[in-house]
């Protein structure tokens, strides 16, 4: 009985996924990668999709789970359209990530560890992520912003609001 | 000048990342020797006698890392290039991927071509998003030009490198933990002996290197030894990329001559503690290594040095203090890092980071005891020497010599006498 899944892998995932095991000498080896397929996908990663990648691989579904719990990487629940990533371990906190936390949430209400109602941005606080040089700094999805300053996040958040064609949501802060 | 670039040598040029600049500017010229002039063996003898030694955090000698490679297994050997750069303070490896990553390929080619592997996987954090689209395209360049592939330059040396993409646990930049990873399991240390030398990935002999010790190798041999061996002190030959961080007006990655002052890397090349303001504290190598007050800071950045000031160069994360820096706070903001990051195998460091954390909590919420002192020492001596790997280790050495430099900030702390603050730099 072929099973529905709220979170289908592609069938051009799943190539991609039967390819990339390839090149490992073990297929086990590629659960990670299916990982990577699957948050690319649905950002995000959950039990269905561990099964999906699970077939695929032709290994039981305990070893993705495992692997999975145990790389933080990989969100475990929705995330925003902008998952925001704030390294706050001891460089960047040496130049204000705490502060720059405090006033995302204070000035445009994205809260570490929430997502927003609008579901356009989350916040989780990281360790660090090798941006040291340029702290404070965040990871919005794939890019690195560094030397953030008031100014620059504020035209960020502008920017990821302006391209999701959301309106413009009230000052939180006035 | 104390700066001298050979692994940041292009790093502006522009598109030096395309294969077409990095050609011109004699990439690949470095493999065509080897595969021309040495025979493998040859190449890690010339390795170990240019004296280049690990700089991910160990120092171990490159040359000799590889002699250790079982051989005649009839099994594949594995060469794994470590670029889970993770370590608080050091944004080295990241920079280098992204300004010239042909670079890091062509040294890890070289690598595989010394301990007779044909297949290479470059272990990326999962955060590099960037960075491996970067390589994965560097890569493809590569092959189609035959720098990678069979039959590499005419030479009969066949070679693949593939790309993984980790997931974000910093325990993976361990080298066993990297390889259980590689695996597809949780990134927990292997007991060893048996060395992944000789029982690594899929059980094979598997070499891991990392990201600029394998950059360093095609300007190794693009020198000649004795030019390299010039450039540092008797034990630490060559360069080191400092990643320096934190209160300095110039944060930035910074390639030294080994034996570098320490203060010259700060004050002349990262342009000192802005405001006026003084030093109080640097951790030199990353945050897995003891902090040093300012008044030891009177050393040289290299493996040698360092360890007689009684820290480490480890990778070269080099986080600088000011005087307005809480030693208690930062202290343990660091410890969280490694209760967060400890992977759960050994007691002593999955409990007793925890143990530890809820100690300085209460600390932090005003509640400290009189022997607290005592006490954190006490654990921090059953954690240190009893794990798989040195995440324990690196867990307690921030501590103990916090503790020791700075004893009665802590005395304070705990005492309440003052209360413990967070930076409160401008944002």
């Amino acid at each position: 009985m072929a099973k529905t899944f709220k979170y289908p892998l592609t069938e051009e995932d799943k190539l991609q996924l039967k390819a990339k095991s390839q090149e490992y000498a073990d297929r086990r080896s590629a659960i990670l990668p299916g990982l990577h397929i699957a948050y690319d996908r649905f950002g995000f990663v959950n039990f269905e999709m561990y099964s999906q990648i699970a077939l695929v691989l032709n290994i039981p579904v305990v070893f993705v789970l495992e692997a999975a719990t145990f790389y933080t990487f990989f969100p475990k629940k929705p995330a925003g359209k902008f998952h925001i990533k704030i390294c706050d371990n001891l460089p960047c906190a040496l130049k204000g990530a705490c502060a720059m936390v405090k006033y995302l949430e204070e000035k445009h209400g994205i809260v570490p560890g929430e997502t927003t109602e609008d579901s356009l941005f989350s916040l989780v606080t990281e360790e660090c992520l090798a941006g040291c040089g340029g702290g404070p700094m965040l990871q919005l999805n794939d890019m690195y912003y560094e030397n953030m300053t008031p100014d620059t996040l504020d035209q960020l958040i502008a920017k990821c609001k302006t391209e999701a064609g959301a309106q413009q949501p009230a000052d939180l802060h006035a | 000048m104390p700066e001298h670039k050979l692994v940041m040598r292009n790093f502006e040029v522009p598109d030096q990342a395309t294969l077409t600049v990095y050609e011109k500017s004699g990439g690949y010229q470095s493999l065509a020797k080897v595969l021309k002039q040495y025979k493998p063996e040859e190449l890690v003898a010339l390795v170990k006698d240019g004296g280049l030694r690990g700089r991910g955090g160990a120092g171990f000698p490159t040359g000799l890392k590889w002699s250790f490679v079982a051989k005649d297994t009839g099994k594949p050997t594995y060469l794994l290039c470590n670029a889970d750069e993770s370590e608080p303070g050091s944004f080295k490896d990241r920079e280098i991927i992204d300004c010239d990553p042909h670079l890091v390929i062509e040294g890890c080619l070289m690598a595989c071509y010394a301990i007779d592997s044909e297949i290479c996987y470059i272990y990326i954090r999962g955060e590099f998003a960037s960075g491996a689209k970067l390589l994965e395209t560097c890569i493809q360049e590569a092959r189609e030009k035959g720098y990678l592939g069979h039959n590499i330059m005419g030479s009969g040396f066949n070679c693949e490198i593939y790309l993984y993409r980790g997931g974000g646990a910093y325990i993976c930049g361990e080298e066993t933990a990297l390889i259980e990873s590689l695996e597809g399991k949780r990134g927990m240390p292997r007991v060893k002996p048996p060395f992944p030398a000789v029982v690594g990935l899929y059980g094979c002999p598997t070499v891991v290197n990392n990201v600029e010790t394998l950059a360093t190798l095609p300007r190794l041999l693009e020198m000649g030894n004795d030019a390299f061996k010039a450039l540092g002190t008797e034990k630490s030959a060559g360069t080191k990329i400092m990643s320096v961080s934190g209160h300095v007006a110039k944060p930035g990655n910074y390639e030294v001559t080994m034996g570098t002052p320490l203060m010259e890397l700060i004050n002349d090349l990262a342009g000192g503690v802005p405001g006026g303001r003084a030093i109080k504290a640097v951790i030199p190598g990353g945050s897995s290594v003891p902090v040093l007050p300012a008044d030891m800071c009177n050393c040289n950045v290299d493996f040698e040095s360092l360890q007689e000031a009684g820290s480490m160069l480890g990778s070269g994360g080099c986080i600088v203090m000011d005087e307005t820096t809480d030693m208690v706070w930062s202290t343990v903001r660091l410890l969280k890092f490694y209760e967060h990051e400890s992977c759960g195998k050994c007691t002593p460091c999955r409990d007793g980071t925890g143990w530890l954390s809820r100690i300085f909590d209460r600390i932090l919420s005003g509640g400290g005891h009189p022997e607290d002192l005592e006490l954190v020492l006490d654990i921090c001596d059953n954690i240190e020497g009893n794990t798989v790997c040195p995440l324990g280790d690196a867990a307690v050495w921030p501590i103990q010599s916090s503790i020791k430099h700075f004893r009665s900030e802590w005395e304070d702390a705990i005492a309440g006498r003052r209360k413990v603050a967070a930076p409160h730099w401008e944002f």
